[in-house]
């Protein structure tokens, strides 16, 4: 028992919407699940486990595990809440499930922006309350001064900035994301600054979300044609503490960490052999880091960008789903987005945004907006082993 | 199953308003459990584990922030559990699924919790538990819950106040034995029944305290486990289970939750009488009645516990010591810290490091947490 | 050795507005007040004690933290504030398991299947467990009268697990018992609710008054 492979067994959301819904984060959550178990053909008395990705301020509840289980069926079971983003519980369950711990296990997230009336002021309690919250009114500026960092490093430009929110808006719009729209990159620099070199345009706006994602053991997958093998996955933490003093600006030092690993995990490089790249760019500049970590140079990153190799249908497509830019940012749920979008791209099933022939993918998502450290998965089908 | 280990456990003290920051804790108790360990460098850690209950004591949101540079988590995973007071617990189950996935050889749990921030009192912070529809407006706090599960365990088991409150004689003497504790101290049953009423049926003194301070301990996978010590601690049962969150519609008489965690990590670890095969049991005692009410889960016997207790069994030199180390109503209750102090004390006593507390031919230990909404039990059973 | 408060300016007290501002300020006095000695204690007890030298003076920050939501109630909860308001309480029936839900759900947590029949309950019914608060959030102030808080099971809504005395399930609710003296109140005392006047109701648990005992 345990040490082998883990698959998804299925999938369920409630899509990315802007508008405050009807329905309590319960009622929402029970919907997604409801659709997860039909998708993975599996009766919820089956699964032995939870785990959630929440942050207390931003549930607006202390202690936020106390209200995950009924919704999802998972009373009087396994139980972890994993305080980050999606794929930092997704790193648990498969953790657990490769223990043999557990056969099957449900990872769920939401988040309702929608309801936080001062979220900008939430996000300003992660950092330093001595020396950095007095300072920064709004802990977006970091942004800012990563993404000078970066454009100074790398002698690009917020054109350059601008072409990631073209493009993305444009998969979503395709995708049916909520922010979807044909925006050019000159209309975008027509947007005003906010942190600069961030204009308005080159930020995630919010958007309300829900994943519940199933997983299993090799054994649990065995029969179904569908399942998604979760062939790797890493976590690796900041460059700095909440203080920021000795992050390393410009980069994202914890993708080499992460994708070496799973480089070891796969004996191959795990870039060369996927087929498309899901990533929560909170804002666009994070999405030139990540390809630049990915891609080991900052050069080849922005060569690919300007030259199209990004867009649906050529080289490496990255964000088909239009990203956090074209779906919104879902906070701590953002990582479950991106993931659930990766699946539906290996099953075939991603509509007018699937990439031809996909058989593997990367996924990452950042811990949060602001913060240097991340989760980086390799999915593959079946027939890609 | 990959067998995981117990190789080394450091803390702090635990205290009120200790003038540290968190992350000053976090790196005193790291440094003391490397140096449990033959002063192993941190280099050799793949990887940390980090467990504190709500972001509001600290006054931080996302605090896994804290911990990233005092434990040396840069560049390596560091990700951050909680389960309200469950927590420390927790954090020995999540830390287990790390080493035996085969993903890491060593680990990092950390735990801390710094309580003496939030002014005027933590107890404020704890109002935005309750569900914030039909609970929070009628402007509840923590002690209520503890008070109406108490009563109703009371009246179950037609328990006196005075039986009770020998949970507290026992744990603060045995905290006098504990180098880091808060508040060791003799007292007998009328202190308790004589200090003041808090929240009917609980009185002052059936409160453990609020408290500053953190805990590490070193995982390791067998292999590694041997080169690091002569006495590794091994991790053979984990379980966490967590009720509904209904809570007003659930018998609070007997914790179920944490009867089904114990009957998962024994049935993991091979035990099938716990009573006759664990013989030392660190159970979660924020407040007097819950060290006999989780005894009660961990046993699965309701009313069994009360039944030890009046003849003396669960003292140190009984023949089912529990809270061995003064638990939390004698060393003190930094929420997550403290149930990883319970995994530490196990690590302690099954390596015979216990000191004064040492209880003598301790193989098997059970150590217990328990939190939210009197809802999530987290289980470890240990062995020498 | 002593500890020294710092206090914010104005314009440390970026993007806060004035509101919080003056908040802020206010805390930081009180906490001049109330709480300097004893970090100042635990100052003196730290030495020699862990690797960190104490510091002569330990400098004490105050800020706040000010978060606010505004929170969808959803389809049941909705409609049992509504009810609230009319002075009925309302839940729902699971077709799986039979049971009456209070709060109510759109979902059975026992049986995971979606949940659609509505009910109402008079709010009669009994004491499951109680207590007397006689402290608030801060320890350290007696409230001016304890107060009786109880869990109230609603009558007729009680499953009781086969050849034990175990109570699987009960339609429930956190609530306060008035018009009772403390040492009157007794486990599975018969309780009624009281509801406000009419016109003051706004569709919130504290619609409900208190619970009282019913006299027979």
């Amino acid at each position: 028992m345990g040490q082998g492979g883990v698959y998804v067994l299925g999938v369920g959301e409630i899509p990315p919407s802007s508008s405050l819904r009807d329905l309590d984060f319960r009622e929402m959550t029970f919907e997604a699940a409801v659709q997860a178990y039909a998708d993975a053909d599996i009766d919820p008395s089956e699964v032995e486990g939870l785990f959630t990705a929440e942050q207390d301020f931003v549930e607006g509840i202390s202690i936020a595990d106390e209200y995950t289980p009924d919704q999802v069926g998972m009373r009087l079971k396994f139980n972890m809440l994993v305080a980050g983003d999606f794929l930092e519980a997704l790193f648990h369950a498969y953790m657990a499930v490769r223990s043999g711990l557990m056969e099957v296990v449900a990872v769920e997230s939401h988040a309702r922006p929608s309801e936080i009336e001062n979220y900008a002021d939430v996000l300003r309690a992660s950092l330093d309350p001595h020396c950095l919250r007095p300072i920064l009114s709004d802990p977006y500026a970091i942004a800012g001064l990563d993404a000078r960092a970066f454009l100074s490093k790398t002698g690009s430009t917020t054109h350059d900035l601008s072409l990631v929110v073209e493009k993305n808006l444009r998969n979503a719009a395709r995708s049916g994301g909520p922010y979807g729209e044909a925006l050019s990159a000159e209309e975008v620099e027509r947007s005003p600054f906010v942190y600069e070199p961030l204009r308005r345009r080159h930020v995630a706006r919010f958007s309300d979300y829900v994943a519940v994602v199933v997983l299993g053991s090799e054994r649990a997958a065995k029969g179904s044609d569908r399942a998604v093998e979760i062939a790797s996955i890493w976590q690796t933490g900041a460059t700095s503490g909440a203080h920021q003093w000795m992050r390393s600006w410009g980069a994202m030092e914890w993708v080499r960490g992460a994708l070496e690993r799973v480089g070891r995990d796969l004996h191959g490089n795990p870039v060369r052999s996927s087929d498309l790249v899901e990533f929560t760019e909170f804002f666009a500049h994070q999405e030139l880091q990540f390809l630049s970590g990915l891609l080991g140079s900052e050069a080849e990153a922005l060569r690919m960008l300007r030259s199209g190799d990004l867009d649906l249908g050529s080289a490496l497509p990255f964000n088909p789903s239009g990203g956090c830019l074209g779906n919104g940012n879902s906070l701590n749920a953002s990582g479950g987005r991106a993931f659930v979008d990766a699946v539906r791209q290996l099953r075939g099933e991603a509509g007018r945004v699937q990439v031809k022939g996909a058989k593997a993918a990367i996924v990452g998502s950042l811990h949060t907006e602001i913060s240097d450290s991340g989760t980086l998965v390799f999915l593959r089908t079946g027939d890609a082993t | 199953m990959r067998r995981v280990a117990i190789v080394g456990a450091g803390m702090t003290d635990f205290r009120s308003m200790l003038p540290h920051s968190s992350p000053e804790m976090i790196r005193e108790a790291v440094r003391r459990c490397l140096d449990d360990v033959g002063s192993l460098s941190i280099r050799y850690v793949d990887g940390v584990l980090c467990a504190s209950a709500p972001d509001a004591f600290d006054g931080y949101h996302d605090k896994v922030s804290i911990a990233n540079e005092a434990a040396c988590a840069i560049g390596k995973p560091v990700t951050r559990v909680f389960v309200g007071g469950g927590s420390g617990v927790a954090a020995a189950v999540s830390g287990w699924y790390h080493v035996a996935s085969g993903l890491f050889d060593t680990l990092l749990v950390v735990a801390w919790e710094k309580m003496s921030p939030p002014y005027p009192h933590a107890q404020k912070l704890f109002q935005t538990i309750f569900e914030p529809v039909v609970e929070q407006p009628l402007g509840p706090n923590l002690i209520w819950i503890f008070a109406l599960e108490m009563r109703r365990y009371m009246e179950a088991h037609n328990l006196s106040k005075e039986l009770i409150a020998e949970v507290a004689v026992k744990n603060k003497a045995n905290a006098l034995d504990h180098p880091h504790a808060q508040l060791g101290a003799r007292i007998t049953v009328e202190d308790v029944l004589k200090s003041e009423v808090m929240v009917w049926p609980v009185n002052r003194l059936d409160i453990s305290p609020t408290s500053d301070g953190a805990v590490a301990v070193l995982l390791a996978s067998e292999n590694v486990a041997r080169k690091l010590t002569d006495t590794p601690v091994w991790i053979d049962g984990v379980a966490t289970c967590l009720d509904s969150q209904y809570w007003t519609n659930r018998d609070l008489a007997f914790p179920y939750y944490v009867y089904l965690a114990a009957q998962k990590a024994y049935r993991m670890a091979g035990i099938t009488n716990p009573l006759k095969e664990v013989d030392v049991w660190e159970p979660y005692d924020p407040f007097t009645y819950k060290e006999l009410h989780h005894l009660d889960g961990l046993l699965g016997k309701p009313g069994l516990a009360p039944r030890l207790l009046k003849e003396g069994q669960l003292h140190r030199d009984g023949d089912h010591p529990a809270s061995p180390s003064g638990g939390l109503l004698g060393v003190g209750n930094p929420i997550a810290a403290a149930g990883l102090m319970k995994v530490a004390e196990l690590y302690w006593q099954l390596s015979e490091r216990a000191g004064k507390r040492q209880v003598p031919n301790a193989y098997v230990g059970v150590a217990q947490a328990w939190g939210d909404l009197m809802q999530v039990g987290t289980v470890v059973v240990c062995r020498r | 050795m002593s500890v020294r408060l710092v206090k914010f300016g104005g314009e440390t007290l970026a993007g806060l507005e004035g509101r919080l501002a003056e908040l802020l300020s206010k805390a930081a006095a009180e906490v001049g007040e109330g709480r300097v000695s004893s970090w100042a204690k635990a100052l003196e007890e730290s030495k020699g004690r862990t690797e960190f030298e104490a510091p002569e003076t330990l400098v004490v920050t105050p800020y706040l933290l000010d978060f606010r939501y505004r929170r969808s109630t959803g389809i049941a909860l909705t409609r049992f504030l509504e009810g609230l308001k009319e002075g009925k309480f309302l839940g729902t029936r699971c077709s799986g398991c039979g049971r009456v839900l209070i709060p109510p759900r759109t979902f059975c947590e026992w049986c995971f299947r979606r949940v659609d029949e509505w009910i109402e309950h008079s709010g009669e019914g009994e004491v499951a467990t109680y207590s007397i608060a006689y402290i608030g959030t801060n320890p350290k102030v007696r409230l001016p009268k304890p107060e009786p808080i109880a869990v109230i099971w609603f009558e007729g809504t009680k499953v009781v697990r086969p050849n034990t005395r175990t109570v699987a399930h009960a339609a429930g609710i956190l609530h306060r018992l008035g018009e009772v003296e403390p040492q009157e109140i007794m486990i599975g005392m018969r309780v009624r609710p009281v509801w406000r006047p009419e016109e003051e109701r706004v569709g919130s648990i504290t619609d409900v008054l208190y619970f009282a005992s019913v006299r027979r």
